[in-house]
């Protein structure tokens, strides 16, 4: 089959690889329709995050057609049309049964070598390093599906591929930020970043009871479906002195009850501590540009909560003491997208959620590198970029 | 030619210690390939010497220090205290009797430790292992099961002869609030020579605390969900099947 595959630093190509094949009893194997550009594969395509090999599949946001199932599948049938977390889970780990479905135990094949970096292993994931499984990913024709049962979720009638692919990642994790800020009716919750998970925390926030939503973000087409496809008020931060001084002057000097960081560690910024970042992260003296996180520990309301969605490495000059003295709640982790998918079908098949918006730009599996390109230098106003494999 | 036929390759270089040698040299050649410099070519010179000392299981420098690290003849039962041991334990989300037998089966114990080696049952408590090590190297021992509580604990120790002496014990305990049964596996390899010997085995200790925290997960996982996680036939540009 085709696929997309990463063979070092900035260096993708579309190749011939072997078929995937049912390997364990509750495998499943899918036809990929649609699969998306994620935010969090531009780290490893920049070289920030370890554990790549030349050669390896990528993509792990995805939906497909079943058309095999392995002996023990029994609800996913050949023909269904399905969407697939990013994150593979047993269903039957203490974590999957606690609904902490990305820290599933029995998924990640290379839990050893994960286990060295974390201290413990997490869920494998789709396309997304060795330490997270090293399992083949979804921009290709084709992809095996482990443990089809719990993690393959039919789509209903009449919706659309791009209404529905983004309910595999960049959906349930914007809603997971926004169900970790415990909403209450009035609260303002500000969110960093309006790329496609933040823009689906900011509608999530909405979803979920908060009053005002301020999105944080320099790209004015960006700031503009903010606006527009969510309601969100904005900041574009290159055009103010100061978020902190601005986010205050929005909320009568209390600051945003939650702040959502959906940046994660190549962040942008205007200020030293970010130049100073850029340089470090050069030289590959830390692997963290963290300059969303920083503002958004700074911004947050005393006795707020920070959820952090973006993705991180290490990082150094980490404000510890102001999220102490502030007492903010910290929630984070990778989606626990198996919580999520079903009551987000639900709000798209009830009209109050449309995720296609996202799609900026369709391309065929052939052009995956030219879609990289242009979904990582947010040309054309690239939010997404969606392949269609065959 | 002649030369090296004059040479004595006598072996005197412990199983482990070969495997934990061509493993690293064989990363050392590889580098080289993966990118050429000053630095890699001298990794790859220091790493044939390693394949070679690991391949042969003769070491030119133990030979001229008249060091010896390969106890291939003892039995067993003369593991000592001077051993390096590998405690690893897990936590499986069943009881602890069907842990334990979910363990004793023959049939998912080769599977569990399918990742490091074949583990044939020869009946009567006795099992053959047979491992295979970088480039075609194969290290064969039989062990015994020497010890049983029923429910608890199973102990296993090598037999003479053994290539890689060792002997353990893996016992099952429940967990609290019900959750399931805590094991622990633990285990020693003979070391070779006394304390210098002990000195390299903590070393390469590594290795057997990664191969039993392994075979630990993979039994959770054929434990709790009847299967374990593969990267077979993993479709990649390297070509199917894709252990790391």
């Amino acid at each position: 089959m085709r696929a997309l595959c990463w063979n070092g630093v900035n260096n993708l190509r579309v190749e011939t690889v072997p078929d995937p094949a049912i390997t364990n009893p509750h495998d499943a194997i899918l036809r990929v329709t649609m699969s998306t550009t994620c935010g969090s594969d531009l780290h490893f395509i920049d070289g920030y995050i370890p554990s790549m090999r030349a050669g390896d599949v990528i993509g792990h946001e995805f939906m497909g057609e079943v058309v095999e199932t392995g002996r023990e599948v029994k609800k996913v049938k050949k023909g269904d049309r399905v969407v697939v977390p990013s994150v593979i889970c047993c269903g039957k780990c203490w974590f999957c049964q606690q609904k902490l479905w990305s820290l599933c135990d029995n998924t990640n094949p290379n839990a050893e070598l994960q286990a060295s970096l974390l201290g413990y292993p997490t869920a494998g994931i789709y396309g997304y390093t060795h330490a997270f499984g090293g399992y083949a990913g979804s921009h290709a024709e084709y992809i095996r599906v482990p443990h089809a049962d719990v993690d393959c979720f039919p789509v209903p009638e009449g919706l659309r591929d791009e209404q529905v692919v983004f309910l595999s990642d960049a959906a349930p994790t914007g809603y997971m930020g926004a169900d970790f800020c415990n909403i209450h009716p009035g609260d303002t919750v500000a969110v960093w970043g309006c790329g496609a998970v933040g823009l689906m925390a900011q509608k999530s926030a909405y979803l979920l009871g908060a009053d005002r939503v301020i999105a944080i973000d320099r790209f004015p087409e960006r700031l503009q479906m903010a606006r527009e496809k969510v309601g969100s008020e904005t900041i574009s931060y290159e055009e103010v002195d100061s978020v902190l001084e601005a986010l205050q002057e929005m909320t009568g000097g209390r600051g945003p009850d939650s702040c959502i960081d959906a940046v994660g560690m190549e962040a942008h910024g205007t200020t030293v501590q970010y130049k100073y970042d850029r340089v470090k992260q050069a030289l590959h003296l830390h692997t963290d540009r963290g300059e969303a996180l920083r503002e958004a520990i700074m911004a947050c309301r005393k006795g707020g909560t920070l959820s952090i969605l973006g993705v991180y490495g290490v990082m150094d000059k980490f404000p510890l003491g102001v999220m102490m003295n502030k007492g903010l709640t910290i929630r984070t982790a990778q989606q626990h997208g198996q919580n999520y998918v079903p009551r987000l079908l639900e709000h798209t098949q009830r009209g109050e959620l449309d995720a296609s918006f996202l799609a900026t730009h369709r391309f065929s599996l052939e052009e995956g590198a030219r879609g990289y390109e242009m979904f990582k230098n947010k040309e054309d106003g690239c939010v997404r970029v969606v392949f269609t494999p065959q | 030619m002649e030369r090296v036929e004059t040479v004595t390759q006598k072996t005197n270089v412990s199983a482990l210690e070969r495997l934990g040698s061509t493993a690293v040299g064989s990363m050392l050649v590889l580098n080289v390939a993966r990118k050429p410099s000053l630095r890699t070519v001298a990794g790859a010179l220091l790493g044939t010497d390693l394949i070679y000392r690991g391949v042969t299981g003769h070491c030119h420098l133990y030979g001229a220090l008249g060091v010896n690290t390969a106890a291939t003849n003892q039995p067993g039962s003369q593991i000592n205290g001077a051993a390096p041991e590998i405690q690893r334990s897990i936590t499986i989300g069943r009881s602890r009797e069907e842990a334990y037998s979910l363990w004793s089966n023959p049939e998912n114990f080769a599977l569990v430790m399918g990742h490091f080696a074949e583990v044939r049952p020869e009946g009567e408590g006795i099992t053959h292992w047979r491992v295979r090590g970088p480039l075609k190297q194969v290290f064969e021992w039989r062990s015994e099961q020497t010890e049983e509580e029923p429910g608890r604990v199973i102990s296993w120790q090598s037999l003479a002869g053994s290539q890689l002496p060792n002997r353990g014990r893996v016992s099952f305990r429940e967990a609290p609030n019900g959750i399931g049964t805590e094991v622990t596996v633990t285990i020693r390899f003979q070391p070779p020579l006394g304390s210098i010997g002990a000195q390299i085995s903590k070393a390469l200790n590594l290795v057997p605390r990664a191969i039993a925290g392994t075979a630990l997960r993979r039994f959770k996982s054929l434990a709790e969900t009847g299967e374990i996680p593969t990267l077979e036939h993993n479709p990649s540009g390297r070509g199917a099947s894709d252990a790391f």
